[in-house]
């Protein structure tokens, strides 16, 4: 089995985020870390390699700094490290991209979060298993074989409810967060996985160019800071005053 | 007639003496030999050099004996009694062995020095009383074991065997000099009052012609006696007479702060300890060096909330083990068992708090923190074992730059009324104010740093902050053993501070103060940092500011381990405390530099602690204990952990813990 893991690297705490030219969004971060979700899509992938072999391929697209989460994923157990030198906002340009990659590298089954957390799409994961025509589940808890070429998945429905689904191969699977426990990864590994090189694709290597990645109608206009609503008071004074003063509070809500 | 005595007096065949002593001499040096080979040979460079520093240690250690009776230091570390013994036997040992050490001039070496005056004072008086106090001490530290033994001691059979050897040593060494006296009709007799008082008696009790046969059978078994003693010493925790004063000498001269070491990320094979044979050579000598008296368990937070931590189990645990995973040369064997958790239970291992209460009870400076710290940087760095809880905050530091997982507040939340400027790339000012996550993103915290720097305008200081731009020192991820990340944090604060020309730093947390003060020199940086306690006080001092109006009410000061123990700062928040008009003072029994730590320590904030048996409950009802009304606080965890433990144990009462700045202040000043 031939498994590639799509993961996205997100920035940490950020900070002057504003719309800059071309419509996308500019920010200055010192942090970067795999997308939490891609993360579990990583581990599920780990636990299918041991049930089934095969070898697990680590995919994202970006700048070069980008990179430094697919080392992530090799100390946590993917064979191979990929990187699309690609750079776009638009979810729908980076499912272009993806499946282009995708195309070249091959795969059985395709992993991928549920959503990144920064700009809270879900959208690429679909919408990469439409660009290759292939089935594709969302919100998937459990992954198990179904013959040779097929998977059966059991996906989270409304209502708590969930359905076990039969889907062939190759296929893409969108991962609910909590299907396995995250590893922390030991730094002594992450730094000896920082021995390796990563594959680099250009456009050209997976048959696309700049055009291709213009964005199809999704424009940011502005961007807004948090709101904070939380508005604690913390009421001082004896506690005979505290309970006067929260009464009168209650009175005043009612 | 010159005053002196006939050696080897009634002894016959005294060439035996030679080849028992020979005996006896192999099985030490084997012994020690083993031990020395065991420590390895490569000296740390932090522990070679600075021999002056390190003798004057030793004299005030090993022969002041400083650290064992403890005067000068706060209750809680001093041991009268103890200390007392201590140094009966210690110096009637050694005046005696000296006496040996003369007898052995005169005989082998031909050295007449044993007549006259120097016989009289030194050879019979001053070994006559040494050899008392020796008795007193051995007496007083036996009727502790028997009677009155504190729990941190363990008599275990190998403890019950040392002092009657040394006593029966000791009474025959007296019971031979009154029966030669007796039995010579010694002149100089007055000259050793004991042995006299032992010659009559004996007189009175034996006849004449039984002193002699007597005297000899007893001479030999005393010789006996003493070189099995001798032989096992490296074998008995008596081998502290030896490995004490060389792991006195080998003590960290480095700011305590600074005990942890970086690892060199780039070079090293592995990281951390996982087992024996990764120790450093102090950190093995410690083992070989404790006396077993178990201060440091005493101390120790985790023990006494009923964790399954002790720092004296620790040492014993891994001494036994080095013990046994010797080869007969001395070599550790290469696979010797992983010790955690084979040997140290995971839970003891993250028990810790680093509070360094341990190492400071230590009358050896034995280095309690800087091996658990060792094993927790394998555990983490190789294996990515660690507590969830812990996980998470490792991850928010990672991803977010600050320790508190879920936490959305933003670094200027506390100062949005306030006059404060933030400091942009290129911009400096005097001070850079280091406000610190536990601050900036606690909200009970914020009035903390309102009222600093509140006071800091009205002195008119000129200083900025950083903003969204600071992040984790590392602290926190170090002490976990996270040494990857510390270094990761480090480097990008540094840069940031180098983009601001940062040469002054004040800090409120004392954990941040102790990693950009001692920690971050390592990497080269040369800033003055300072705790706001420091600069509070001067800022009293030189009349800058004045508090504002009266504030009448008694307080208790927690002095928190990384401002105190780590940095030796314990006069200034106590100066800043009674500027302010009005308060009084009342000190907890464990203050200074046996304060007992708030909990929250070696990464200990971001781990779930049972209700019941919490350490800053313990430390809370220390607090109230003293009946102030004011529990005094100068680091921003010590204020987390200790105001929710003193407001679940108050009662009734109306306690309020505030940070010295609050203090200052004012605490009624928003």
């Amino acid at each position: 089995m031939k498994i590639v893991v799509c993961c996205k690297a997100v920035p940490g705490a950020v900070t002057e985020v504003a719309v800059a030219q071309g419509n996308v969004l500019s920010y200055r971060s010192q942090f970067q870390s795999m997308n939490e979700c891609d993360e579990y899509a990583m581990e599920e992938a780990i636990v299918l390699k041991r049930q089934m072999g095969g070898e697990i391929i680590a995919l994202t697209m970006g700048g070069i700094t980008t990179q430094d989460i697919l080392f992530t994923a090799a100390a946590k157990g993917a064979d191979k490290i990929v990187r699309v030198d690609a750079q776009a906002q638009d979810p729908r340009a980076a499912s272009i991209v993806l499946a282009a990659a995708l195309k070249t590298l091959g795969a059985d089954l395709i992993l991928t979060g549920t959503q990144s957390r920064d700009s809270l799409s879900s959208f690429v994961g679909v919408a990469t298993a439409q660009q290759l025509d292939i089935p594709f589940a969302f919100a998937v808890t459990a992954i198990e074989k179904d013959g040779d070429n097929s998977i059966k998945v059991r996906k989270e429905l409304g209502g708590g409810r969930s359905a076990d689904v039969r889907l062939p191969l190759p296929a893409l699977v969108c991962i609910q967060t909590g299907i396995q426990p995250l590893n922390y990864v030991p730094p002594a590994r992450l730094m000896r996985a920082r021995q390796q090189r990563p594959t680099s694709l250009s456009l050209a290597d997976i048959g696309l160019t700049q055009d291709d990645l213009a964005s199809k109608g999704y424009r940011i206009a502005s961007v807004a800071p948090p709101v904070r609503t939380g508005q604690a008071t913390m009421i001082e004074g004896t506690p005979a005053e505290i309970v006067s003063t929260l009464l009168a509070k209650m009175k005043e809500v009612r | 007639m010159i005053p002196t005595r006939e050696v080897y007096w009634n002894i016959s065949n005294i060439w035996l003496m030679y080849v028992l002593f020979c005996f006896a001499a192999a099985a030490f040096a084997y012994g020690f030999w083993r031990h020395i080979r065991a420590w390895g040979a490569t000296l740390p460079a932090d522990r070679a050099g600075r021999v002056g520093e390190r003798l004057a240690g030793f004299a005030k250690y090993v022969f002041g004996q400083a650290r064992i009776h403890g005067l000068g230091r706060p209750s809680r570390l001093r041991h009268i009694y103890a200390g007392t013994f201590h140094g009966f036997f210690f110096f009637g040992l050694i005046i005696l062995f000296v006496g040996t050490l003369v007898v052995m001039a005169q005989e082998d070496f031909g050295l007449h020095i044993m007549q006259g005056t120097f016989y009289l004072w030194f050879q019979s008086l001053a070994l006559d009383l040494a050899g008392l106090f020796a008795i007193v001490g051995l007496c007083m530290a036996m009727a502790r074991r028997l009677f009155f033994k504190p729990d941190r001691l363990e008599n275990t059979q190998r403890e019950l065997f040392n002092a009657p050897v040394l006593l029966v040593i000791l009474v025959t060494g007296f019971t031979i000099e009154g029966l030669r006296i007796a039995a010579t009709n010694d002149p100089w007799a007055a000259w050793s009052p004991v042995g006299a008082l032992a010659a009559k008696a004996l007189a009175a009790a034996i006849p004449a012609e039984g002193l002699r046969p007597l005297h000899a059978s007893l001479w030999w078994f005393h010789l006996v006696t003493v070189l099995a003693l001798f032989a096992a010493l490296p074998y008995t925790k008596l081998r502290h007479v030896f490995t004490a004063p060389l792991n006195i000498y080998f003590r960290p001269l480095d700011a305590r702060g600074a005990i942890l070491k970086p690892i060199d990320l780039e070079t090293a094979e592995s990281f951390g300890v996982k087992a024996l044979d990764q120790f450093s050579f102090k950190s093995l000598l410690d083992l070989d060096a404790c006396t077993e008296c178990g201060r440091c368990q005493d101390a120790c937070p985790a023990f006494a909330s009923g964790k399954p931590l002790s720092p004296k189990k620790v040492i014993f645990d891994l001494r036994d083990l080095l013990h046994e995973k010797r080869d007969s040369e001395g070599a550790i064997e290469t696979d010797a068992a992983t010790l955690v958790p084979d040997l140290i239970g995971e839970n003891a291992l993250w028990a810790c708090t680093t509070c360094m209460a341990c190492m400071e009870a230590c009358p050896v400076f034995i280095e309690h923190v800087p091996k658990i710290v060792d094993m927790r940087r394998y555990l983490v760095m190789e294996e990515g074992r660690f507590p969830d809880t812990m996980q998470q905050s490792v991850r928010s530091m990672e991803s977010r730059g600050h320790p508190f997982p879920g936490n959305t507040m933003g670094r200027l939340d506390w100062c949005k009324d306030l006059d404060v400027r933030v400091l942009a790339e290129g911009e400096s000012a005097e001070y850079l104010y280091w406000v610190g996550c536990a601050t900036a993103l606690n909200a009970r915290n914020h009035s903390t740093a309102r009222a600093l720097v509140n006071i800091l305008n009205e002195a008119r200081v000129d200083f900025g902050i950083l903003g969204e731009a600071e992040h984790c020192t590392g602290d926190p991820a170090r002490r976990m053993g996270n040494e990857y990340l510390f270094q990761t944090l480090a480097q990008q604060n540094i840069a940031t501070f180098e983009s601001r020309s940062v040469q002054k730093i004040i800090t409120t947390c004392p954990h941040c103060l102790n990693s950009l003060k001692n920690e971050y020199s390592a990497f080269g940086t040369k800033y003055e940092v300072v705790h706001h306690s420091q600069l509070l006080a001067d800022l009293v001092a030189s009349g800058r500011y004045a508090p504002h109006g009266d504030y009448n009410a008694s307080v208790t000061f927690h002095d928190s381990c990384y401002l105190g123990r780590y940095n030796g700062v314990f006069d200034e928040p106590r100066e800043v405390i009674a500027a302010r008009a009005g308060t009084s003072m009342i000190e907890m029994e464990r203050h200074r530099e046996a304060s007992f730590c708030c909990g929250a320590g070696g990464g200990r904030m971001w781990m779930e602690e049972p209700l019941e048996n919490r350490v800053s409950n313990l430390r809370a009802r220390q607090a109230l204990e003293t009946g102030a009304d004011v529990v005094g606080v100068s680091c921003p965890f010590c204020m987390t952990m200790l105001e929710e433990a003193v407001n679940a144990e108050k009662g009734g009462r109306d306690v309020r813990v505030l940070d010295i700045a609050e203090l200052l202040h004012g605490p009624e000043r928003k």
